[in-house]
């Protein structure tokens, strides 16, 4: 290879160059400068061609995608899907009822499937939420627990019907389960069906947990686990009709 | 075993800037990008089963997203500035000494033609080799080498009074 090809050779690709070129490079001080140099301006082509994107570009890829593909034909494997539907479902919900007016009549449980509209990206959390933290937040709610009830995935405090309640995520071989705790809240256990998601009902300490997800296989064992971190309190309701 | 899902998400997390960003570089506008990028990722979704090696997941989605692109001009004529027109937006994380490099390489690259810009970023931003490229755009990889070649001319040429570097980017 002579200085001219080497100098295509940079001009078309700096970085990617095969051993004839290395060879030439190595023996010629010119082009290896020149290399240099070239190399130089690709990392500036680079910083320039790497323009700022929008912020959770990735996580509002997912929910796109999981929400419209709740509306194909073929029934979704994923239970992610089914819950994304709802959050679209509430949203028109609210939309078209008026918020107030849905706060002010709808039920409890109404208000929990309404809600997963408001922080969709909870259904995708992936990282372990602390269990000190889990904890922290039912101690501030009034109604303590022992230890986290499972892998918590996703937590926060929330408004919920002119209370607060404990707002988690738990990914489970199903798919995320999303736990509302209401303190202070006394309702009867039943299970529930609201627009394609399944719910569960239960009272639980002082006060009332809600599942919600698309698949109901992991209600009995999460229900289970909050008893146990309630430290047995209220066993009765495990199992219960 | 691991799930489609977590398969999808993990492909979007590795790939969505630099999908967006070429998104941006072929239309030019920062909302459109968005669109055509969850667009691409909504089609890949759909056709993910036929995805067989995952080293390849790039060059498949960049040819989702020229088709999704493509597409929308068989439907209308989008109501946007020429690339070459618009505010090229600039990251606040980077230097002011930075900023302004950038901003200056940008609106070169933004003002070559896209027979040019096309290959060149999806060797800069998708780090595909010319035979790679040339499979993507429909030609041969001389033609590509060509194109290369002429893109980086055009890009040094236009930022000749770019300072101290303009001697740098010579070329015999």
């Amino acid at each position: 290879m002579n200085c001219l090809e080497f100098r295509r050779a940079i001009g078309t690709d700096p970085r990617g160059l095969d051993s004839a070129a290395h060879a030439h490079r190595n023996q010629c001080r010119r082009c290896g400068e020149a290399h240099e140099r070239a190399l130089d301006f690709e990392r500036t082509l680079m910083l320039a061609a790497a323009i700022p994107t929008p912020d959770n570009l990735a996580e509002r890829i997912l929910l796109h995608q999981t929400t419209a593909a709740l509306h194909e034909p073929r029934m979704p494997r994923v239970p992610l899907w089914a819950i994304a539907a709802t959050c679209v479902i509430g949203i028109a919900l609210a939309a078209t009822a008026g918020w107030r007016t849905f706060l002010a009549n709808a039920a409890t449980t109404d208000l929990a499937v309404a809600h997963l509209a408001h922080e969709p990206f909870a259904l995708l959390a992936r990282a372990e939420v602390a269990d000190s933290d889990v904890r922290a937040l039912f101690a501030a709610l009034g109604t303590p627990i022992t230890h986290s009830p499972g892998a918590v995935h996703y937590l926060k405090r929330c408004p919920l019907g002119g209370r607060m309640s404990a707002h988690m995520v738990m990914q489970r071989e199903s798919g995320p389960v999303t736990a509302m705790y209401l303190p202070k809240l006394h309702e009867a256990r039943r299970d529930f069906e609201r627009t394609g998601v399944r719910g569960r009902e239960a009272p639980m300490g002082d006060g009332t947990l809600i599942l919600l997800a698309a698949d109901a296989r992991e209600f009995d064992a999460i229900e289970s686990q909050f008893q146990l971190a309630f430290s047995g309190h209220n066993s009765m309701a495990v199992g219960a009709p | 075993m691991v799930s489609k899902q977590s398969q999808f998400d993990a492909l979007v997390r590795a790939t969505s800037a630099d999908l967006y960003r070429f998104a941006f570089w072929l239309c030019g506008n920062e909302a459109l990008a968005h669109d055509l990028t969850q667009e691409t990722y909504l089609r890949a979704w759909r056709s993910l089963d036929n995805l067989r090696e995952t080293a390849a997941a790039k060059a498949w989605l960049i040819t989702i997203l020229r088709r999704e692109h493509a597409r929308l001009y068989e439907r209308k004529t989008p109501a946007f500035e020429p690339i070459d027109a618009v505010e090229l937006p600039e990251s606040d994380l980077q230097s002011p000494d930075q900023l302004g490099d950038d901003a200056l390489v940008r609106r070169a690259m933004a003002k070559l033609d896209a027979k040019y810009r096309e290959p060149l970023l999806m060797q800069v931003l998708g780090g595909f080799s010319c035979e790679e490229i040339a499979a993507e755009v429909g030609t041969t990889p001389g033609a590509v080498m060509t194109q290369l070649f002429r893109a980086r001319q055009k890009l040094k040429a236009a930022l000749g009074g770019y300072g101290e570097e303009s001697k740098v980017y010579e070329l015999p």
